[in-house]
């Protein structure tokens, strides 16, 4: 196998695994086997002897729920293990009508044209859990809460 | 009973164990005098980054301003700058940073890096209002990361735990550490 086939290869799967990787915490997460704790810039959940994991959010959006901007998976020792950026921009990109030569750069772009970048997506899909979580469990306590009057 | 053994100190003796402990002082002052020394060095780049975490987020304050008038080149140029700042700020301070402080400082640069990427699509295409302001708020939020990290370098050392010396931990051992007890009233 050729080096740039090896790295295109590579290329195209390694967004797989991230995602298998962002799918397996939010299936623990599902299930409650991570807690996550609300920060101060957003969520972080530490999973003891293995991984911390950490959301950014945004301070400020003018969208009703919290947009979140980093979301980082460290193992025990601090190193970093995946690091995903919301770079979504304000405008939407133009659509080109250009022949495309390469063939990455159409696959790239059917991708992108699909629904985004996949990883994004598995994050922020993770993102609404949490914050479905903590809305109901907070809404669940004050009810208890309120049960104890 | 006679004692099996015996020791004379001769003159020469006690000459050599007053050298040999006038060393070990020496060999410890110098050690606090280089943890000093360390300490200075430190305290001296936290200040430095904060005042540069500082100055970026007052700079993308600026940013802020300028998309909000619809000044797109300038607000263009601005942007580009801030990216090469931030990409220095992280070389130059990134070691002063705590872990929880770069993935704040990576949001920042996020940020930053969207606004960039839309304001150069705004020169192109003139963006809606809830755009613009979208912009604005991306502005906002890497200011505010920006100003965090800076609070947070500038904290005043009274506010952490005090690092105690081997001499004075041992010392309040020894006293029973009775003087940093709680009063109980």
């Amino acid at each position: 196998m050729s080096q740039s086939t090896s790295e295109i290869l590579s290329y195209f799967l390694a967004p797989d695994r991230k995602i298998a990787l962002v799918k397996k915490i939010t299936e623990k997460t599902r299930e409650g086997k991570i807690a996550w704790q609300k920060a101060t810039n957003g969520f972080a959940a530490y999973i003891p002897g293995k991984l911390k994991l950490v959301f950014i959010e945004a301070p400020f959006s003018i969208l009703s729920t919290p947009r979140w901007v980093v979301f980082v998976v460290r193992d025990d020792a601090d190193n970093e293990i995946l690091k995903v950026d919301n770079s979504t921009t304000a405008l939407p990109a133009p659509k080109s009508t250009e022949a495309r030569e390469d063939k990455t750069n159409a696959l790239l772009a059917g991708l992108i044209a699909l629904g985004g970048d996949p990883v994004v997506n598995a994050v922020t899909d993770l993102h609404n859990l949490i914050l479905s979580q903590q809305t109901k469990g907070g809404i669940e306590r004050a009810i208890d809460l309120l049960d104890t009057i | 009973m006679n004692s099996p053994w015996s020791i004379t100190l001769g003159w020469r003796d006690i000459l050599n164990l007053a050298l040999g402990a006038l060393a070990i002082y020496q060999f410890f002052r110098n050690r606090r005098t280089e943890t000093t020394c360390n300490d200075v060095i430190k305290r001296q780049a936290t200040q430095s980054a904060a005042h540069g975490f500082a100055e970026m987020a007052r700079t993308a304050y600026d940013l802020e301003t300028w998309i909000g008038k619809n000044e797109w080149d300038r607000s263009l140029e601005l942007a580009k700058r801030m990216m090469v700042s931030l990409a220095e700020i992280s070389g130059a301070w990134s070691v002063i940073l705590e872990t929880s402080d770069a993935d704040i400082f990576g949001a920042a640069r996020s940020e930053i890096s969207s606004v960039e990427k839309s304001v150069s699509l705004a020169m192109q295409n003139a963006p809606t209002p809830q755009q613009t302001e979208e912009m604005r708020q991306q502005c906002i939020n890497a200011a505010t990361y920006l100003a965090q990290t800076a609070g947070r370098l500038k904290r005043p050392d009274e506010i952490r735990a005090p690092e105690k010396g081997i001499f004075r931990t041992v010392m309040e051992r020894i006293r029973g550490n009775r003087r940093y007890e709680p009063e109980h009233q």
